[in-house]
């Protein structure tokens, strides 16, 4: 498939599908543990709004 | 409304909360409007015949011009984020920068690296310090560089000015960059980049390439867009920790 | 203006021989070359222009850390900022300060090192002009880099990172003019007036970048 230059194509592909497929990953993750860090803080009793005491 | 207490007057400008809850809702549509243009352009760019002179390494080209492209759009989106910063003091804007870096250098590094797998059964190197390639090098090398800045600081909102100034100083020289390099490139080596330009596309390889292009774009709005949400949540975070240690220490000394 | 100008300059000089470490550290890289290249004195000379850059380019962002540091230890960033005149023209005195301590220096040491490298006298004396035309815009864009970087505890590198693939223009045209007059069919005023572009461009453009970095800064 794809000729002389498939180990040229394919890797090519590759690379760019694990980099941007990766990314998402790792963007995704980040908000994952974001919203668990922010349920956390909450439930511990720290409110959003300063309530300047 | 103002979210936090400690600096209303650049966070009363821009309404994060809105932003993160419209996110929350355009960011599905987005990934369906990715999935689908990128189902599309795969298949168009499979289905393509083979080039005449090419072979089947025009199936690089579909995704490293898209990539090249998004390597420049980037940049636009970060300086046009850096003019909000500087005129308006947008926050929402200095979060946007933040986030566009590492895609536009993610772009970048693909572009390099499958230009360099496209190089080698076309030009018979990996390598060539022409016009172009020695460009993209360097605006990674900027992206990089804007990368180390924005984490250099402690306080994030105090990195939002030096980034954007930096941006910005960087955006003129790049069209400067790409011009010189190729003016000081005909002296040298005159002729296997004209080859890159190939004068008029045909619509089997033309079309596949805008509908990849497309798809791209949109893979970057809908990173973009999640990556800003979750700025936009890690500074809650610090606001909150941060009130949680000042209330801690004035207990502390009562 | 002159006085800040002198000022400035005095400043430097008590504050370690600037401008001879500058033409210290200029020797240093130009002397390394021969060292990585061999001492092939055809080679070299082909070379020397741009060894002789990349050398100035290298020692003139030498001190960039410094431009502004001094001001925030002592707390006269703040004086600075609220003077009655413009804080760019402040600015662009204090990048012209540093590039009469990094840069012209350089350009007066070019002939003794072009000799060393076996550059012709024509090729000395284009280096020579190149170099007096572009070092300052090293220095106006060095600013910005060293403006941005001025809350920063270490700063020096970052700033070598930012400001280096912004001047790459200039290296380039700057090249170009010296193989330019060295090389007949290749052009040298078209480069060089390129490289006067450059820096009259960056003069303005980088202390008003700084300018407003610092008054953010400041406040």
């Amino acid at each position: 498939m794809f000729g002389e230059h498939a180990s040229f194509i394919i890797p090519s592909y590759i690379i760019s599908f694990v980099a941007i497929v990766g990314m998402t990953i790792y963007i995704i993750a980040q908000h994952k543990l974001r919203k668990a860090e922010l349920k956390r803080l909450e439930e511990s009793g720290i409110k959003r709004r300063a309530d300047n005491g | 409304m103002t979210t936090e207490t400690i600096k209303p007057s650049i966070w009363a400008f821009a309404n994060p909360t809105r932003f993160n809850t419209f996110a929350s809702k355009a960011i599905p549509v987005l990934a369906i409007i990715t999935f689908a243009l990128l189902a599309v352009g795969l298949w168009m760019s499979f289905n393509a015949p083979e080039d005449y002179q090419q072979g089947y390494t025009v199936l690089i080209m579909f995704i490293h011009v898209p990539a090249a492209w998004l390597a420049m759009m980037s940049y636009a989106v970060m300086s046009a984020s850096a003019i909000g910063t500087i005129v308006w003091r947008h926050p929402l804007a200095n979060v946007s920068l933040r986030s566009a870096a590492p895609l536009g250098a993610m772009f970048t590094i693909l572009a390099l690296a499958t230009g360099s797998l496209w190089g080698k059964p076309m030009w018979g190197t990996w390598w060539e310090w022409d016009a172009r390639m020695t460009s993209v090098l360097v605006l990674l090398i900027i992206y990089l560089g804007l990368i180390a800045l924005s984490k250099a600081f402690d306080e994030p909102s105090e990195a939002a000015l030096p980034l954007a100034v930096m941006t910005l100083t960087g955006a003129p020289l790049l069209p400067i960059i790409k011009f010189s390099v190729d003016w000081w490139n005909t002296l040298h080596q005159p002729a296997s980049v004209s080859r890159f330009d190939r004068p008029a596309m045909s619509a089997e390889f033309l079309y596949p390439l805008l509908i990849m292009a497309l798809a791209y774009t949109a893979i970057f709005f809908t990173l973009h867009m999640m990556a800003m949400r979750n700025e936009i949540l890690s500074r809650r975070i610090r606001t909150m920790k941060m009130q949680a240690a000042r209330k801690q220490s004035s207990k502390g000394a009562a | 203006m002159l006085a800040l100008l002198k000022r400035e300059i005095l400043l430097s000089i008590r504050a370690g021989g600037g401008a001879l470490t500058g033409v210290l550290f200029f020797l240093a890289v130009v002397s390394v070359f021969p060292f990585a290249v061999g001492p092939d004195t055809k080679l070299l000379s082909h070379l020397a222009p741009a060894i002789l850059w990349i050398g100035a380019l290298l020692a003139s962002l030498l001190g960039l850390d410094k431009l502004f540091a001094q001001e925030r230890e002592d707390g006269s960033l703040d004086l600075l900022v609220m003077q009655p005149h413009p804080l760019a023209i402040t600015i662009f005195i204090k990048a012209l300060a540093h590039w009469t301590m990094t840069g012209l220096p350089l350009v007066v040491a070019t002939p003794m090192f072009g000799i060393m490298l076996n550059l012709s006298p024509l090729g000395i004396g284009a280096t020579m002009i190149t170099l007096l035309a572009g070092t300052p815009a090293i220095s106006f864009i060095g600013a910005v880099g060293a403006a941005v970087s001025v809350k920063l505890p270490r700063g020096s590198m970052l700033i070598s990172v930012l400001v280096l693939p912004l001047v790459i223009p200039i290296l380039i045209f700057g090249v170009a003019a010296i193989t330019g007059a060295l090389e007949d069919p290749a052009p040298f005023t078209a480069p060089f007036l390129f490289v006067c572009a450059i820096t009259l461009f960056t003069s303005v453009l980088g202390p008003l970048a700084a300018s407003i970095m610092l008054r953010h800064s400041a406040d």
